[in-house]
């Protein structure tokens, strides 16, 4: 190997010496060989574009690929990108149907169900909870069983919080407009394209530009679903890029284990009814009533054997405990007695 | 180099071709250059998200009349400069000038962290580095940001700053040998001991 002599030109036009300089741990290695082969004129050259280069450092303004992550999936849900191929798909976009979502107009309704949304342990987000919540930068909002909450976002939004529920966000929401939801929600996002509104919980983020949603997610199941009622919505996978459209009356279930299932019609009714306090029951068996109503009315059942019911159906609006309770005995002959705060089911 | 060619030109083919999955890919590879680029031009962030949505919009509209890009980025950088020049235009029409370069501040902060790297640099030194940096014309910062950091050829630069190939390679020799001869001296008392 010949030392040919190496001005610092050349060594400012050679595009791995720059990249080295740049970013030391990729290529470093390679020119530090070099440059025990190099003779002292060539060493003072490198020496020079080096410190050339390190004085031109620009100072960048980071984005973060979370913000860039949000604007692909306004920019897909603007520009109705659907997965896979779009060309061959056009002719195949959904017809909607009319149905319950016309009751809906002002708004799009986005339900999504969560298991195991334990957020705060989910390490890559949320670092923190007591942390952050003691540097005063987060905003909390908790709700027990039996209580709904209205919030009121800086940005004009308004979610209605459900029993049971969590709804965390940054104290400069404006900007960047995120929330972390465990339960249920329902919002109603004020339009703004330039700042997509995204609603995260532990297996999905949903990202809209301007609707109203439902976000449901409860630990105790094991799967989220999105539930749109007007307007377009983007589900997005937090671990995979995988992504997916939702139109209006549509749902998406993402299963912990399996990932998303294909988006189907819905009766927007059985999904987002509990936001103006329609409890609906839809082929529900005992588990299931005693679930929702336990967290509707914050009561405890107590039971020797569980009852069979399989499937029932029943939708009460503004009903009381003792109501519901009459409905499903109406149906199903459930025998029950209520002691104050507690369902004593009768043999 | 062959490769990386082949690769875009395959990316861009399914892209051209509707593969939302090409699209997912090349923004958000691109986007970050696209982005601080974008910013010097014209440091407003929504501005700059803005227009990259707009220029991603157009794109995958006529997608299938699109032609070859060999250098995706390239040609990104190049469409979202002109983007926002053509932005920039329309919100203040009044100087407008054929020359788009002479449009445009090129805004970069260098980082200071010269006290570090240049340790062994008098104080006069780095003043004098500090300088020449300033002095530095904004054609010249954005040639040395787009040599330098988003990597791109002397071909490249040349189109995208409508500038002549040598004159680009001017621009920035020119700008490097005032740091150059600032640097020597520094350099000599360092080599000596």
């Amino acid at each position: 190997m010949t030392n040919k002599e190496r001005s610092v030109e050349d060594y400012l036009d050679d595009e791995n010496f720059v990249k080295s300089v740049l970013y030391p741990d990729e290529l470093n290695s390679t020119f530090r060989n070099k440059l025990e082969e190099n003779n002292q004129a060539n060493l003072r050259n490198m020496e020079l574009a080096k410190k050339i280069i390190l004085s031109l450092k620009v100072e960048e303004k980071e984005i973060r690929i979370e913000t860039i992550k949000t604007n692909l999936a306004a920019f897909r849900i603007i520009n109705n990108v659907s997965e896979g191929n779009n060309n061959k798909n056009n002719s195949k976009i959904h017809k909607l149907v009319s149905g319950y979502w016309v009751k809906w107009a002002a708004a799009a309704v986005v339900v999504f169900a969560v298991g195991i949304a334990v957020f705060y342990n989910n390490t890559n987000q949320s670092p923190d909870l007591i942390s952050e919540s003691s540097t005063d930068e987060w905003i909390i909002k908790s709700n027990p069983k039996g209580q709904k909450l209205v919030v009121s976002l800086e940005d004009g939004s308004i979610v209605k919080l459900n029993a049971e529920s969590t709804l965390k966000y940054h104290a400069n929401f404006r900007t960047s407009r995120m929330v972390e939801l465990t339960g249920e929600a329902f919002f109603e996002v004020k339009r703004d394209t330039l700042h997509p509104f995204v609603v995260k919980t532990e297996k999905i983020q949903t990202t809209v530009l301007g609707t109203s949603f439902n976000v449901r997610s409860y630990d105790d199941e094991h799967k989220s679903s999105v539930v749109v009622a007007t307007g377009k919505v983007a589900v997005a996978d937090n671990e995979s890029q995988k992504q997916v459209i939702l139109l209006p009356s549509q749902i998406v279930n993402f299963h912990d284990d399996e990932g998303f299932d294909e988006a189907r019609e819905i009766d927007l009714i059985n999904h987002i009814g509990w936001k103006d306090n329609v409890l609906v029951f839809e082929n529900a068996d005992f588990g299931k009533i005693e679930k929702e109503l336990k967290r509707w009315f914050n009561v405890d059942f107590e039971y020797d054997s569980k009852p069979i019911i399989t499937s029932f159906n029943g939708e009460f609006k503004n009903q009381s405990l003792e109501n519901i309770l009459e409905g499903v005995r109406f149906s199903t002959g459930l025998k029950y007695k209520l002691d104050k705060q507690k369902v004593i089911i009768l043999h | 180099m062959a490769g990386e060619a082949s690769q875009d030109l395959e990316l861009w083919e399914e892209f051209k071709q509707g593969e939302s999955k090409a699209l997912d890919k090349i923004y958000m590879e691109q986007f970050p250059s696209m982005y601080s680029y974008g910013l010097k031009i014209h440091n407003d962030h929504d501005f700059i998200i803005d227009s990259i949505q707009e220029l991603f919009a157009e794109l995958w509209a006529k997608r299938e009349s699109l032609g070859e890009a060999s250098s995706i980025k390239f040609y990104l950088l190049k469409s979202i400069k002109r983007k926002i020049i053509k932005k920039l235009n329309r919100l203040s029409p009044t100087s407008s000038l054929n020359n788009i370069n002479e449009r445009y501040n090129f805004e970069v902060e260098y980082s200071i962290e010269h006290d570090i790297i240049l340790s062994d640099t008098s104080v006069e030194q780095s003043q004098g580095l500090i300088k020449a940096l300033n002095k530095l014309s904004d054609r010249q910062r954005e040639i040395i940001y787009l040599r330098f950091y988003l990597g791109l050829k002397f071909e490249q630069i040349s189109e995208i700053m409508s500038i002549k190939n040598q004159s680009a390679r001017n621009l920035l020799f020119d700008g490097v040998s005032k740091l150059k001869a600032i640097l020597i001296s520094s350099l000599i008392i360092f080599c000596i001991f």
